[in-house]
């Protein structure tokens, strides 16, 4: 008999975080908004919770129904993105080709070419 | 496409999310990317006045305003502050920005930095604002009043 399916979801004013270990695979889904003053405040802890339940795992992190972040989003995502590097034995990064989400897409990628097990890919809007 | 939009209120963060409503809403009938862009400095422009505004003699509450024209787009924010030593260092970001020739070396510089260092965070709105949403910054500081101004061709980048 093999693990059991494990689920968790964590939400805050507006952003869902959706996520799952199967088989070896687990799979974090941002849907939403993340756009409150201090997003670290609910992320960090949150994140580095996740990152333990996805130790060892091959990890698919889904930014493509992610609506809006802002920039202080960003420095505890990829920063989770980091951690996972450290811990997992592949990580693919989604993000969808909508216009706000390709900057994040490039940047993402450049900062993956500094990662071990980082693979970034986008999908059609 | 011709939109204008002039909006006072008091800097309480729920304002944040209806500003990008607005915005959008007002610009519903621009091209996606320009809208995004738009939205997306607007929302980072008011955070900024909401988290540092202060309320003094000149500036009461958080001001305000978009000019959309088919040619040009203007967002502009004005909000008070006594705090001449923060003004200067956002004014040294809006400059870094503005002097930039690579903005996404610039923005890249400031991730690197963030990875560096989890615990850091902020300071990257200025260099979103130009990289992500292609436009162009200006800031005046005159009588405890702090004026960012976004400006873009519509067509293009700033």
């Amino acid at each position: 008999m093999g693990m059991p399916d494990q689920k968790w979801q964590f939400e805050q004013d507006g952003l869902i975080i959706n996520a799952s270990r199967v088989n070896g695979r687990g799979t974090v889904a941002w849907c939403g908004v993340s756009d409150s003053r201090t997003p670290g405040l609910f992320l960090r802890p949150v994140l580095r919770d996740l990152s333990e339940k996805m130790k060892g795992a091959e990890v698919t992190v889904d930014f493509t129904k992610l609506e809006y972040m802002n920039s202080a989003t960003v420095s505890p995502l990829i920063n989770f993105v980091k951690t996972l590097d450290g811990i997992c034995s592949r990580i693919l990064v989604l993000f969808s080709e909508t216009d706000w989400q390709r900057t994040h897409l490039q940047c993402m990628r450049a900062i993956a070419t500094t990662l071990r097990h980082v693979a970034v890919q986008s999908t059609p809007a | 496409m011709q939109a204008h939009l002039q909006l006072t209120f008091a800097p309480m963060w729920p304002n944040v999310r209806e500003i990008r409503q607005r915005v959008g809403a007002a610009l519903q009938d621009c091209p996606a990317q320009l809208r995004s862009a738009a939205v997306m400095t607007a929302s980072e422009l008011v955070e900024n006045a909401i988290k540092y505004g202060e309320n003094v003699p000149a500036a009461s509450t958080v001001t305000f305003e978009l000019d959309a024209t088919p040619s040009f787009l203007s967002i502009r924010v004005v909000n008070g502050s006594t705090n001449a030593s923060g003004v200067a260092e956002l004014e040294r970001r809006v400059d870094e920005m503005s002097k930039a020739e690579d903005k996404q070396a610039l923005y890249l510089a400031r991730l690197e930095q963030l990875l560096a260092n989890a615990d850091d965070s902020g300071k990257l709105g200025i260099y979103r604002i130009g990289f992500e949403g292609g436009f162009d910054l200006r800031l005046e500081y005159q009588n405890e009043v702090v004026t960012v101004t976004a400006t873009r061709k519509a067509n293009g980048n700033a």
